[in-house]
């Protein structure tokens, strides 16, 4: 319970340094630590093909083409960029603390019996391609259409500023 | 009939792969393939037409997959736009290279929009309306121009936040019934989703959610920026096809197939179709740019949609369905037309045009149809689904809504009469002297959505009785 919570706090930290650095490498990293945080959640819940996806995707894949990204953009001026200002980022803690806790106890009330199993999978490569093929299929096109998307964001830059 | 769906899903995946590799074998090669493409995921609903009076269930990988009329007419306005769009793209994208990342991500939405339509689980509706999502969001800032990034960064942030409510929705319903598939929801909500406010919670959501990707007023701040600044083509699927499939279709599968349609939420739908029409038409009306009036229009025509499906009856159902399958015609045309004349004038502010029938006459006389069919006048396909909407609205007594209706159509016939005068009628503005007509794979795929939605109109008893009723018949038996 412990691990659990310390995680839970770890994981709100992590999103919102996300939000607040202005180096978009830090920002990628921290998103990085947020999905490794959230993969121990998962494991925690025994959502342990969840959390294995989480790290292996999202922390891993994800933080890969972020960093690959920046790195292509990274002689861009940034300085410009407006942000929050820090002064905002208690009472939007508190905010989100308060609703956070609001909401989990109301939703508690009327989720007096826990919810019925989903069906647990009998391995790693059935519920990946057993029971949620087509679902794999969706998260290949999305990550297709972001590799994409970045070469064809920056096509000209690519192409030393020719088109084809 | 599972060969024919996998089609549906992996010509367009297959196809967005393999398109940097046959690019390299030249130019005309990435058009044939994008166009091959999508004749085949066309020639496949086709085949799969006959049987839209029934509906087939299996698994396919794995997930839950459904061919039903309501999901026959979606793959037919996705697909038969998706065509129109890529042949027009082989003349129109040349001025902004990246030929075949433009193909590929146009592939990946088509992908996207299909799946949405096929599965039949919550979780995997969400995801494919990522793979569309995502797409679009690159393809919006396709010209590399302040303009379109900036959309395209406010299309992100405020579908950002529609997704977020969608999952948070989703995670409410998993919660309260520990299953995501459509079948098991129906059964898991009959008759106690009224009565549980954490499932009318998650309603809520969804309707904000689906509701901002409609583009329905409150949520459409983002369309009116979006649509103009992203490419013709793309701006031509936007409007005609991604606000329908993921804004519309998800909420009338969620309302009607799942939460069996209750009165209070076709109340909300009529509620936000009747602001919807209103405030698109009128905010339209003071438009000067060309594709921004178009966007305008496309929130108020949204609203025709969700006021034939608030009514909720057999007229208003019908008829906002075949609207969906209209305006994704007369949409795409005019925003294609709209391309057409940006591509050769360099401008989209109507006030600088003016007689530009006189060298451009098949962009011209295409949009009259276009113009015609979207302010409901006979024998345009237009028309007659106004006419079924307005009837539902006599036939459920709702006088106020029928008048607004007739009114709004009229009012959009106004405003669209003068957008023709500014650009195409009158006399000729003495710098557009040397203009010439739009390349010939845009003035053809402008020419089939023409004579579509004229076709549309003439054997509207036809495309009732074979695409409309099936989809219809769905939602008023709630499968």
């Amino acid at each position: 319970m412990t691990l659990l919570v310390g995680c839970l706090v770890l994981l709100v930290v992590a999103v919102v340094l996300l939000g607040l650095f202005r180096d978009l490498l830090y920002s990628a990293l921290a998103l990085a630590a947020a999905s490794v945080l959230l993969s121990v959640v998962l494991f925690q819940f025994g959502a342990n093909i969840a959390a294995v996806f989480e790290l292996s995707v999202c922390a891993g894949l994800i933080t890969v083409l972020f960093v690959s990204t920046v790195s292509l953009t990274k002689d861009s001026d940034q300085g410009v960029e407006s942000r929050l200002p820090a002064r905002f980022l208690l009472p939007m803690l508190v905010v989100f603390a308060a609703v956070a806790y609001g909401g989990s106890h109301w939703l508690a009330s009327y989720l007096t019996a826990p919810a019925p199993p989903v069906g647990a999978p009998a391995s790693f490569a059935e519920a990946f391609w057993g029971q949620r093929g087509t679902d794999v299929l969706g998260q290949v096109a999305i990550i297709l259409a972001g590799v994409l998307g970045v070469l064809a964001v920056f096509r000209a830059k690519l192409a030393g500023g020719h088109h084809d | 009939m599972e060969g024919l769906v996998g089609t549906l899903f992996l010509t367009p995946l297959v196809g967005a792969l393999l398109m940097p590799w046959v690019s390299k074998l030249g130019r005309r090669a990435a058009d044939a393939f994008v166009t091959l493409a999508m004749v085949v995921t066309v020639v496949t609903c086709l085949l799969l037409l006959p049987g839209a009076a029934s509906t087939c269930t299996f698994e396919w990988l794995g997930a839950h997959v459904e061919v039903d009329g309501l999901s026959l007419l979606f793959l037919v306005v996705v697909n038969g736009v998706g065509l129109c769009c890529a042949v027009y793209s082989i003349d129109y994208i040349g001025h902004y290279g990246g030929r075949a990342k433009f193909f590929s991500l146009l592939l990946l939405m088509v992908m996207g929009l299909n799946g949405m339509v096929l599965v039949r689980d919550l979780f995997s509706l969400y995801l494919f309306l990522e793979v569309a999502s995502v797409a679009a969001y690159v393809l919006v800032a396709y010209n590399l121009e302040f303009d379109g990034i900036e959309a395209s960064l406010k299309y992100l942030l405020l579908s950002v936040v529609a997704t977020g409510m969608v999952l948070i929705g989703i995670s409410l319903i998993l919660a309260t019934t520990g299953t995501l598939g459509f079948a098991g929801l129906r059964a898991a909500l009959a008759g106690g989703a009224a009565s549980n406010p954490v499932l009318m919670l998650a309603a809520g959501l969804f309707v904000a959610g689906f509701g901002l990707k409609a583009a329905v007023v409150p949520f459409h701040a983002w369309l009116p920026d979006a649509h103009p600044s992203a490419p013709a083509p793309i701006s031509a699927m936007l409007s005609g096809v991604v606000i329908k499939v993921a804004g519309v279709y998800a909420l009338v599968r969620l309302f009607f197939g799942v939460y069996a349609a209750p009165p209070h939420v076709l109340r909300a739908l009529l509620i936000l179709g009747l602001l919807s029409m209103v405030v698109g038409a009128v905010v339209a009306y003071f438009q000067t740019d060309f594709k921004r009036l178009l966007a305008y229009s496309s929130i108020s025509q949204i609203g025709y949609i969700l006021i034939g499906l608030g009514i909720g009856n057999w007229f208003g159902i019908v008829g906002a369905l075949f609207h969906v399958l209209n305006h994704a015609i007369f949409k795409s045309l005019l925003f294609l037309n709209s391309g057409a004349v940006q591509y050769r004038t360099g401008t989209r502010d109507i006030r600088e045009m003016g007689g530009l029938e006189n060298r451009m006459r098949v962009t011209g006389v295409t949009s009259v149809f276009g113009t015609l069919s979207i302010a409901g006048v006979p024998p345009f396909g237009g028309f007659f689904s106004k006419l079924f909407i307005i009837l539902g609205a006599v036939a459920a007594k709702q006088w106020v809504v029928a008048f607004l209706t007739v009114f709004f159509s009229i009012f959009t016939l106004g405003y669209f009469l003068y957008l023709q005068r500014r650009v195409f009628f009158g006399k000729l503005n003495e710098k557009w002297n040397e203009l010439k007509e739009a390349p010939a794979a845009m003035s053809v795929a402008v020419v089939v959505l023409a004579a579509t939605t004229l076709l549309v109109g003439v054997f509207f008893d036809s495309v009732l009785r074979g695409l409309i009723e099936p989809a219809a018949r769905v939602l008023v038996g709630g499968n």
